[in-house]
């Protein structure tokens, strides 16, 4: 079942029956932002990564041993190949005569030396290689497989440029750096309508639908790892909020950084890439006899957004919104920390000097935020209060019913690791009914639908309405 | 005053003992209390211009040259009249709340700038742009007789052209004349063109502007303007140029061209064509400059609705068949309006516009949504130039040659394959040449059977189900109260926008047919 699947941006295949026989163990510890670690050091390149005594063993692919070949079916592997795609020569072709260059997409589609020097020729063909996720191994190559290296702190490693990935926050930071983008790295409105694919980064997504050569779950753990240093059944639902958490912070960054770098050739303000792709794509005509599909979107659906202005941050904001609605004490304090911002951003012209001070305002409290991951009982409340809160407010739009849809998914999933009990064929096609109503149009004539053509609030309400008596907790009314 | 039948009956019976070109008494001109000089003026029009021709009017030979019933046919059957009435009904009601927060747009001037009339419009101290009251209108009857015909009081006094045009002197005063006092010269296809652009195309200088925020709240989408369609389609209240006994029998054949811009053996119809196509495009480009002057000196962004609606609105696919060509990827162009009419006409005149255009373009694609510094110049050029060609069209000869030329121009247009890589028309561009070839079938030499049904299977009713154009209503089929507005046609209007967009080419080869019918390859 591959119930994340539902855009045509990721196709890699998930179980959701997978669930641990433990029970949660640890008490959640919160967690902070932390901003963005420097990193030491030289790309090496995968080749020393991919001897068979290290990463490249043979054996079964997940097994630990296999990280390198596991990761050669990964598309992160690929990235540099989809540079010499039709696809990508078509974009070049487009942007000709503008200011944007190739070195802008070896960026994120080679492994980026961390003081942004060009990377070595030979390199280039690794794409996403191992140091893009890992950091630059120039000091820690030949350390990392010494016994001394367990003992070192995760601070003492960084020292050395290797970065800790165990840590989610600063995990879906280090994802975020490409597949939301920041000051260096800016896939803009400019790059999308040159034909590169929207970034919508919802970090549980991205994570079940990899090849993963990595054991988060202490259930997955082979039998010598320290089953203590991995995550609980509850993984699920602190990679939801945590990614939430670090998406929104990276989202605000790369904000702040557009408006520092407005009106740059290379940085069109506003820029477009942050407001609802399909409140002006989406084709004028009736989808459909009663005309449903077209005059929804004549109500007013966001706040401080008046008709024909398109609304702000349709894909950061909803999970936060939500959230603080729901379960105040696991949101940000002090309530929605994008009220602001979007207000602002929501005029016709917003003065970047303006939206600077505000970013920084919202940078500063998403940093303060202590991210507290809810306890098993919580995450019950939390998906009944997210299903509830859904048919109270009906998604503004195809981002806002995504969002929720993904935030239900990850903490089912959760809710079948915690007890799988709680999984069952008929819970399965409530989601399977949900995501058909999320799903983009079929392709015609050979032309892939990009947007969801047809996509009506109204259906996304009638498929969630079985899920209030599904997922009710047992305090509940 | 919204006039009753009883009203209506009673100004028919004041009709009958109005006595023409005699200079009104004193008591003229002042406005009612609470009310303003909208509703006055109104019921001096339906005094003489309701009930046909008096004995009195007879004498003076008035009737040769007006029906006299301008205002009955107006009244009775004319949409214009029902402009401020199609602002109470649903969609206006519903988009007043979301734009105003008040269901009633009967009070929004921005609204009532083109469903009313704005009784500002040339007095000295008007504001330019969005900025007039509701006390401003007359709010009565929609677009009446002083919205085209030019606003006839000032002050509390009237102006001259109201007083003066009941005098049998005032026909034989130049056009240039009358406009000093400030009567509209509806006989000139430039002026004629230019209310009609005012608010079907847009006048921002006078506060008609439908903005994207309309737009979004549900104000259907402007057809592109064709003024002869447009007259052709609205019941006449003037004797049509070619019938007009008093411009045939009465003045000499240079007065005629002076005062009533009617030449014999002409076609009136071909020179409303070309000038309202350079006309349409110019007032475009003026209100594209003065929003973009606008706009930069307020340091703000263009209003979305100045920009080509598709450029944005379409759903989206891989691999798109929009992108490249243009530009810089995202940044939509400027909703000039089509322009494929506009170059037919202009013909060898158009050497020169493709740069002007470029510039245009060049400073839409400086940044999304453009730069309005720069295209505040770009769009004057254009304007200047389409002016000019305006001009040049207008004392063109339309004789039967030129006429069934231009004809068979706009099908060659119509028909052309697009080369590799090119886009061919779109909609509104297809929509805009097949009105005028339709709307010229009567003109010029007479055009086969096969021609004409070939034409009003593409130019059909917007109920029809086969494939086509359209009309925004029936030809020559007048009653207001049975005609719909264009909101209750405009989903089968976007239907039809769709249908032509999935399959352009099933057009082409029906004007393919009637360019071969009107002989484009004997030219």
């Amino acid at each position: 079942v591959r119930l994340r699947a539902f855009v045509p941006i990721v196709t890699v295949a998930a179980g959701l029956v997978a669930w641990s026989v433990r029970s949660p163990a640890q008490p959640p510890e919160p967690e902070r932002l932390a901003p963005p670690a420097q990193l030491v050091g030289r790309i090496q390149g995968v080749g020393g990564c991919a001897a068979a005594g290290c990463h490249n063993a043979p054996l079964a692919a997940g097994k630990a041993g296999t990280e390198y070949a596991v990761w050669n079916a990964d598309p992160h592997g690929r990235a540099f190949a989809t540079l010499q795609s039709d696809v990508y020569k078509n974009i070049l072709t487009r942007l000709k005569g503008t200011a944007y260059t190739e070195e802008l997409c070896l960026k994120c589609h080679a492994t980026p030396e961390p003081d942004g020097s060009p990377l070595p020729h030979e390199f280039l063909a690794d794409g996403i290689g191992c140091e893009s996720c890992h950091g630059p191994s120039e000091k820690w190559r030949t350390t990392h497989y010494q016994q001394t290296w367990k003992n070192r702190s995760a601070a003492d490693k960084l020292a050395d440029g290797f970065f800790n990935t165990k840590d989610l926050a600063a995990r879906v930071a280090k994802c975020a750096e490409c597949h939301v983008g920041n000051e260096t790295k800016d896939v803009n409105h400019d790059l999308i309508a040159a034909g590169h694919p929207r970034l919508n980064f919802e970090y549980t997504a991205c994570h079940e639908l990899l090849p993963r050569h990595w054991r988060d779950k202490a259930s997955e753990a082979e039998p010598w790892e320290d089953k203590s240093k991995k995550f609980g059944p509850d993984f699920e639902a602190k990679a939801w909020l945590i990614g939430q958490a670090a998406t929104a912070k990276a989202a605000v960054e790369l904000t702040a950084a557009r408006a520092k770098l407005a009106g740059q050739s290379t940085h069109p303000w506003p820029e477009f890439t942050e407001y609802g792709c399909f409140a002006c794509h989406h084709d004028l005509k009736p989808k459909e006899k009663d005309d449903i599909g077209s005059t929804w979107r004549q109500s007013p659906r966001y706040a401080n957004t008046p008709p024909g202005s398109p609304p702000w941050g349709t894909w950061v904001r909803p999970g936060l919104e939500a959230l603080a609605r729901v379960a105040p004490t696991l949101a940000p304090p002090g309530g929605d920390p994008f009220a602001e911002l979007s207000a602002l951003l929501s005029q016709p012209s917003p003065d970047p000097k303006q939206v600077s001070a505000k970013t920084a305002a919202a940078i500063r409290r998403l940093t303060d935020w202590q991210v507290s991951p809810p306890d098993a009982a919580g995450i019950r409340k939390l998906l009944a209060g997210l299903v509830a809160d859904g048919l109270a407010h009906p998604p503004r739009d195809w981002d806002d019913a995504a969002q929720q849809y993904l935030a239900l998914t990850a903490l089912y999933q959760s809710l079948a690791d915690l007890d799988p009990t709680a999984a069952s064929p008929a819970r399965r096609d409530l989601f399977l009914g949900l995501r058909k109503v999320l799903a983009y149009p079929p392709a015609v004539g050979g032309h892939q639908s990009n947007s969801p053509g047809g996509f009506a609030p109204e259906k996304y309400s009638q498929a969630l309405q079985p899920f209030a008596t599904e997922f009710r907790t047992p305090d509940a009314p | 005053m919204t006039v009753t039948p009883l009203r209506v009956a009673a100004v028919g019976l004041l009709a009958l003992c109005a006595v023409p070109f005699i200079v009104p008494t004193e008591s003229h001109g002042q406005p009612p209390a609470g009310g303003n000089h909208g509703e006055v003026v109104f019921a001096e029009c339906f005094q003489c211009h309701y009930k046909g021709p008096n004995p009195l009017q007879k004498q003076s030979g008035a009737d040769k040259l007006l029906r006299l019933t301008e205002s009955s046919i107006w009244y009775e059957q004319d949409l214009h009249a029902k402009a401020v009435e199609s602002l109470k009904g649903d969609l206006g009601k519903r988009m007043g709340e979301l734009l105003y927060h008040d269901s009633d747009v009967t009070k929004q001037p921005d609204c009532l700038a083109c469903h009313a009339v704005d009784l500002s419009l040339g007095q000295a101290d008007r504001v330019a742009g969005h900025g007039q009251s509701v006390s401003d209108f007359f709010r009565d009857n929609g677009v009446s007789c002083e919205a085209c015909h030019g606003v006839a009081t000032q002050g509390n006094n009237e102006k001259e052209w109201l007083k003066q045009h009941r005098q049998a002197a005032w026909r034989k005063m130049l056009p240039a004349e009358k406009a000093a006092k400030g009567l509209i010269d509806m006989r000139s296809p430039e002026a004629r063109t230019e209310r009609c652009a005012a608010c079907h195309v847009g006048n921002s200088a006078e506060g008609k502007f439908v903005t994207h925020a309309m737009f979004a709240a549900g104000h259907p989408p402007l057809p592109p303007l064709e003024t002869l369609t447009y007259s052709h389609d609205q019941p006449s209240h003037a004797i049509p140029a070619d019938k007009n006994k008093y411009i045939a029998e009465d003045v000499t054949p240079d007065d005629a061209w002076k005062l009533f811009h009617v030449r014999k053996d002409e076609s009136s119809a071909a020179r409303q064509a070309a000038v309202g196509a350079a006309v349409g495009f110019r007032e475009a480009m003026k209100t594209l400059e003065h929003e973009a002057d606008v706009a930069s000196k307020k340091g703000q962004m263009l209003d979305f609705a100045l920009f080509d609606c598709s450029a944005c609105h379409h759903d989206l696919i891989v691999p798109s068949l929009r992108q490249g060509g243009l530009g810089t990827p995202g940044r939509p162009l400027p909703r000039t309006g089509p322009m494929a009419l506009l170059r037919t006409v202009a013909g060898p005149e158009s050497n020169g516009f493709d740069a002007k255009l470029a510039a245009l373009v060049k400073s839409c694609d400086a940044k999304p949504f453009g730069d309005p510094a720069a295209i505040a110049p770009a769009a004057r050029d254009l304007a200047t130039w389409s002016d000019g060609l305006a001009k040049k069209l207008d004392d063109a000869h339309y004789d039967a040659a030129k006429t069934t030329q231009l004809r068979r121009d706009l099908a060659d247009t119509a028909r052309r394959k697009p080369g590799p890589g090119e886009r061919g028309l779109d909609y509104d561009n297809a929509q805009q040449l097949l009105w005028a070839i339709d709307a010229l079938r009567d003109e010029g030499t007479v055009v086969s059977p096969e021609v004409v049904e070939e034409l009003a299977k593409l130019a059909g009713l917007p109920e029809s189900d086969t494939p086509m154009l359209g009309r925004l209503w029936q030809d020559k089929k007048w009653d207001a109260g049975k005609r719909p507005l264009i909101v209750d046609t405009l989903s089968q209007r976007l239907g039809r926008v769709s249908r032509y967009q999935q399959d352009p080419e099933t057009f082409r080869r029906a004007f393919e047919k009637i360019a071969a019918g009107l002989g484009t390859a004997g030219r």
